[in-house]
């Protein structure tokens, strides 16, 4: 029990490192990648186990949010984006319950799952996720194609990441 | 209090969401000058829509009290012009040089296409209304005050055929009076102009001023035709009424202060 909440809070850190250390600086401003951005960092909130109590889970939430937020000079739009995605994670999960059911602990990993639960499941949280931000960041529908074509071209890098991620680490 | 308890274990966790996200966009928009601006230029749209909205509803209960103060300002203005008009000076009068006063009014029931014609208004003697006042509108005459009680009086239209009415053709020297033979609501009768005059097509037809009820130079028409009668030494000319019968609403009253002392001393000579 110990050394798994150890383990998450060292995943938290490494995962904001990483986001704000190296993905924040991988840009392309000259071709039609500008609008890219990399996102690894909700797969944290992908991962945490189903027994964690909702509050928890959106506090948690909302601080990564937020430290992502400092990195990122746009104070509030990462920890809402985080917040409405860690709320949304339970009605997700409900309706793509396995025949099984949860385990009561243990990471909701593609190495717990299968893969192709992983990513059905990820694709999802994930796809939300950049639609939020990237209208919180518009903060106006007038832009709504803008916004669309930025989620989808950021939506597949950010999710061949998450992928990577979870191919090379076996989270318990 | 167990309700209460019961309440938040069952919702603490929307709450708490709402909570959260209710901060994030405190801090969104305190703290990113993009999005502030878009929220306060929204928020100012929105604020400006219902304002604005919300005085269009109180104009339209006002409107009966607008268009009156309107057409008392307005009764205030046709008074210099027709000052300036009809006397060709500085449009700068008060009541003691000029001897016409406008009185606004309302139309509340008319006929035009009878034989004789009749308007009823919503002014009457309590408002300085009496008989034998000429009554006009923005675009030309619409008769003549027949009777008046309290607050109401009558008109005897210039669609009548008791009108009788001092014209003159506007810079010529020459007199005749306008008739109504029923042709129809636009059109009128001026006779009495001699032949020799000078006239042509598309002339203003003017009040006289001859008359104790109209001041002098009301543009009342244009001339439409005019031919010359076998024998007769007049012209016959249809006029073209300026003012349309049809649609008048609001129309003056022009009460003339001189009029008894006018009306007086004729009827002494005759």
């Amino acid at each position: 029990m110990n050394s798994s909440i150890i383990r998450h809070i060292i995943r938290f850190i490494v995962l904001i490192l990483v986001q704000v250390f190296i993905l924040k600086n991988i840009s392309f401003p000259d071709s039609f990648l500008r609008h890219l951005v990399l996102f690894i960092y909700p797969i944290y909130i992908f991962l945490l186990p189903t027994n964690i109590p909702r509050p928890l889970l959106l506090l948690v939430a909302f601080f990564l949010g937020l430290s992502v937020d400092l990195f990122y000079d746009s104070v509030g739009i990462h920890a809402a984006t985080s917040v409405f995605i860690a709320f949304i994670r339970m009605y997700v999960l409900r309706i793509l319950e396995p025949i099984q059911g949860y385990k009561t602990d243990g990471s909701l990993s593609a190495h717990n799952y299968g893969m192709v639960w992983f990513s059905s499941y990820a694709a999802i949280l994930l796809f939300v996720h950049l639609l939020v931000y990237f209208s919180i960041s518009a903060f106006s529908f007038v832009f709504i194609i803008d916004i669309m074509l930025k989620t989808l071209l950021s939506f597949v890098f950010s999710f061949m990441l998450i992928l990577l991620h979870q191919v090379i680490l076996k989270v318990q | 209090m167990r309700n209460i308890i019961l309440f938040f274990a069952k919702h603490g966790s929307s709450l708490l969401f709402l909570f959260l996200e209710v901060i994030c966009f405190y801090l969104i928009i305190n703290y990113n000058s993009n999005q502030q601006s878009i929220f306060l230029h929204s928020s100012n749209m929105a604020t400006g829509k219902v304002l604005e909205e919300q005085r269009k509803f109180k104009d339209f209960f006002s409107l009966n009290e607008r268009v009156d103060s309107l057409q008392k300002e307005n009764a205030r203005l046709m008074r210099r012009v027709l000052y300036h008009e009809g006397y060709g000076k500085a449009p700068s009068i008060d009541s003691s040089t000029f001897a016409y006063n406008l009185i606004p009014a309302q139309i509340i029931n008319q006929t035009i296409l009878f034989r004789n014609n009749y308007l009823t208004i919503d002014k009457g003697t309590e408002d300085g209304v009496f008989p034998d006042m000429g009554v006009m509108d923005q675009n030309g005459l619409i008769g003549i005050i027949q009777k008046s009680n309290k607050r109401h009086s009558r008109i005897l239209s210039m669609l009548n055929s008791k009108t009788r009415i001092s014209a003159r053709v506007k810079g010529k020297g020459y007199y005749g009076n306008l008739i109504w033979p029923n042709i129809d609501h636009r059109r009128m009768f001026l006779e009495a102009i001699p032949n020799h005059a000078t006239i042509a097509v598309g002339d203003s037809i003017v009040t006289s001023g001859f008359s104790t009820m109209f001041p002098p130079n009301i543009l009342i028409g244009t001339i439409e035709t005019f031919e010359t009668r076998k024998g007769d030494s007049n012209y016959d000319i249809t006029v073209q009424l300026n003012n349309n019968f049809s649609d008048a609403e609001y129309v003056y009253i022009i009460a003339n202060y001189n009029q008894e002392s006018q009306l007086e001393i004729e009827a002494e000579s005759e």
